[in-house]
């Protein structure tokens, strides 16, 4: 059995879905990355430095020719080539969704979407990178063993999203207690005595290694499509990873045989230029990142 | 599509799901940020910024004195490292700050730098304290 029939697992689309579902991933994905540059430096106006300025005019332009369609390949090359740009000025502390960004642009630039084998391996790709992002992220969190006691959603306490998210579900003595506790050597216990938290902390976990492999088999797809995204919804109340959010979560809906994915794009633009709007000051501040 | 382009595929996706396998073991052996560099391993454990305590060595009877402020010229170096550390864990070394700072006070022979990088335990939940000294001599 060789890769390319563990990648042919990942198949199951309606006729001709494919090509639109690829078009409005990748709208998505042109927009996200469009967006992420113009919330990080709309609020650091005045304080750019030339590249960054030349990163931020690029990726408006190539974005543009990502929706237009026509010059999408290139267009995709060269996000790619931002992205690293990007990973490479800020390393060691530019975020997963950059490295991610590039991946998905990279595959893009190099496979054509309207090419009947390249389109089905572009596809396939896309789908097998959605799982291994996915199935590590549950993995790290068990290895490391901080979620299964709750002591990373202890620790992540002096966080105001987790905080306000958070004191529902601990007693008062308790939050009183974790909220107080410092960062110096001897600080702690960082551990949960509340069950339904330190229940909630190992099903996050648990919930993204099982998903990424129930999205495998087709007969439990379309459950881990819906159960995945929710799971990134409800992390979003958390962590405001609002970029990472909505490309993940259409990323997954790729893996969904109709082309369901069309008709997200114009929310998901909605979205995004929303938060546009937010730093602009013309919304009232929510806090994303 | 051509042989060679699928192969490229192919191979570009194996190291996608090695990477962050081989991440973990960078984490669990130099303290790698686990959050960083595509491993995926996003809030899967607390990021605590390090601190450091330098001291510097002199030729004559004094020997060895605490650096409590630094030179605000060095304050970027300094910055520096420790946004490396945060990301790197101990694959970053802090040559770079240990030269500034010899070439800062040029009556001083030698610099030790001690990076203390407060760890979570994930078994008691306490927060320990990890030290590293580094020594550079002129």
């Amino acid at each position: 059995m060789g890769f390319e029939s563990v990648l042919a697992r990942l198949d199951g689309d309606e006729p001709g879905t494919r090509h639109s579902k690829l078009r409005a991933f990748q709208i998505i994905l042109a927009l996200v990355v469009c967006t992420e540059y113009w919330t990080k430096y709309l609020r650091r106006w005045g304080d750019l430095g030339a590249d960054e300025v030349v990163a931020w005019a690029a990726v408006t332009v190539l974005a543009a020719a990502v929706v237009h369609g026509r010059w999408r390949r290139p267009a995709f090359a060269g996000l790619a080539l931002v992205q690293t740009w990007y990973v490479w000025s800020l390393f060691p502390m530019a975020g997963n969704h950059r490295y991610l960004e590039a991946a998905f642009a990279l595959a893009f630039a190099g496979l054509d979407d309207e090419d009947g084998p390249e389109q089905v391996l572009l596809l396939r790709s896309l789908r097998y990178m959605v799982l291994v992002v996915l199935f590590y992220s549950g993995l790290q969190k068990l290895v490391h063993g901080y979620w299964l006691r709750g002591q990373f959603l202890a620790w992540s306490l002096w966080l105001d999203n987790f905080r306000t998210a958070l004191q529902p579900l601990l007693p008062p003595e308790e939050f009183t207690r974790l909220t107080s506790l410092g960062w110096s050597p001897g600080d702690g216990p960082y551990l949960i005595s509340s069950r339904p938290l330190v229940l909630l902390s190992n099903a996050v976990w648990l919930s993204e290694m099982v998903l990424a492999a129930l999205l495998v088999p087709r007969a439990t797809r379309a459950f881990a499509c819906v159960a995945t995204c929710a799971l990134i919804a409800g992390s979003e109340v958390l962590a405001r990873e609002m970029m990472f959010g909505i490309e993940f979560a259409a990323a997954t809906l790729l893996f969904l045989r109709s082309d369901f994915l069309r008709r997200c794009v114009v929310p998901a633009a909605a979205l995004l230029a929303a938060l546009v709007l937010v730093r602009l000051g013309i919304f009232p501040e929510v806090g994303f990142h | 599509m051509s042989a060679l382009r699928r192969s490229v595929v192919h191979a570009g996706l194996i190291v996608f799901a090695l990477w962050p396998a081989v991440h973990i073991g960078l984490v669990k052996t130099w303290g790698v940020n686990p959050w960083k560099l595509a491993g995926w391993g996003m809030y899967s454990a607390p990021q605590i910024p390090a601190e450091l305590r330098i001291s510097c060595f002199t030729p004559d009877e004094v020997g060895v004195y605490p650096l409590r402020v630094l030179a605000p010229e060095l304050e970027a170096t300094r910055h520096a490292f420790l946004r490396a550390r945060l990301g790197l864990g101990s694959l970053a070394r802090p040559t770079g700050l240990a030269r500034a700072l010899l070439d800062h006070y040029p009556a001083i022979d030698g610099v030790s730098i001690e990076v203390a990088q407060p760890v979570l335990n994930p078994r008691t939940g306490v927060i320990a304290e990890r030290t590293t000294t580094y020594e550079y001599r002129r």
